[in-house]
């Protein structure tokens, strides 16, 4: 790989793996070292990637791993205030505020299948891959997500 | 408008640090500095990452806007009498870089922070230097802006 394509792999992912691992982390600074780190591997892999998917599945993987590394790390920062950095993204309705409270406010086992199922389009199977889990217990998950879901958001229709 | 269509227009706002408009937001002054000490200190950088102890070298400001990178190779690492570290580079042009990073504060930090713009190919990068945190950087890290003569080799 050289610059130029690992330049246009980062452009092109950076921000898709900052809001996974932010799912894990609650904490933009740390989120952006995971993201930093998923980056260099990619740089470093020898391997070659087949096609984007590849390289899309592979990156998440990875900073997967990384987040769950993070998570058991001495290195691992406080959770900043949530409310502050919400404050900085700009939500354009109250309803887009409200479901990304709701969410930050799940059980972060929860938290990333809801994630990689509505925002990366991951399949069931596709999510149990990522996150080394058997398949039923990604759909517990996710039911119980959206019960928690419901519960908190006026409009959540499960669609 | 779906579950679906919501979740992603909402967390479409989450951007990475370099990405998106809230880099631009900042309050930024603008300087330069040679392309050896932003390799060197990208590649010292990412290397502590890579051990788990970026957060307490540069407290993660340092990778936090760091666009041209993984072009150095960390050779040696050294601890100095006063708590900086300095970082022996082999430059991808195969030159021999040092650049010693501060020791970090009390909470941890090092206020270093830059953003790099430019080509690989270019000997020299522009940079742009968090106006509060200038001062930090030009004394700590050697990395003056307006001063292109920062760091060793190259």
């Amino acid at each position: 790989m050289d610059e130029a394509q690992f330049e246009e792999i980062a452009e092109r992912y950076r921000d898709n793996l900052f809001a996974i691992a932010f799912q894990y982390t609650k904490n933009a600074a740390d989120a952006d070292d995971m993201v930093q780190i998923a980056l260099l591997k990619c740089y470093q892999a020898k391997k070659p990637f087949e096609n984007e998917q590849h390289i899309r599945h592979w990156l998440i993987r990875v900073t997967v791993n990384e987040c769950k590394r993070y998570l058991v790390s001495p290195w691992r920062r406080y959770t900043a205030p949530i409310g502050d950095y919400a404050e900085t993204l700009g939500f354009e309705n109250p309803e887009q505020s409200a479901l990304f409270f709701a969410v930050m406010e799940l059980p972060q086992k929860y938290r990333v299948p809801v994630h990689l199922y509505y925002y990366e389009d991951y399949s069931v199977r596709e999510i149990a891959e990522a996150l080394g889990l058997r398949e039923s217990a990604v759909q517990t998950r996710l039911l119980r997500a959206r019960q928690k879901l419901r519960q908190k958001l006026e409009g959540w229709n499960d669609d | 408008m779906t579950d679906k269509e919501l979740y992603k227009a909402t967390f479409a706002h989450l951007r990475a640090s370099g990405s998106g408009t809230r880099q631009e937001e900042r309050r930024m002054k603008h300087g330069h500095i040679r392309k050896g000490a932003v390799v060197a200190a990208a590649a010292a950088a990412l290397t502590v990452t890579a051990a788990g102890a970026a957060n307490v070298a540069t407290d993660g400001a340092l990778l936090e806007n760091i666009r041209v990178m993984f072009t150095g190779e960390v050779t040696d690492t050294q601890l100095n009498p006063d708590g900086s570290t300095t970082y022996s580079i082999k430059g991808d042009d195969g030159s021999d870089i040092e650049v010693t990073l501060p020791q970090e504060g009390e909470d941890g930090s090092t206020g270093m922070q830059f953003s790099v713009e430019g080509e690989a190919g270019t000997a020299s990068y522009d940079i742009t230097v968090d106006e509060a945190n200038h001062a930090a950087v030009a004394n700590r890290a050697g990395v003056s802006a307006g001063t292109p003569e920062s760091s060793t080799g190259n």
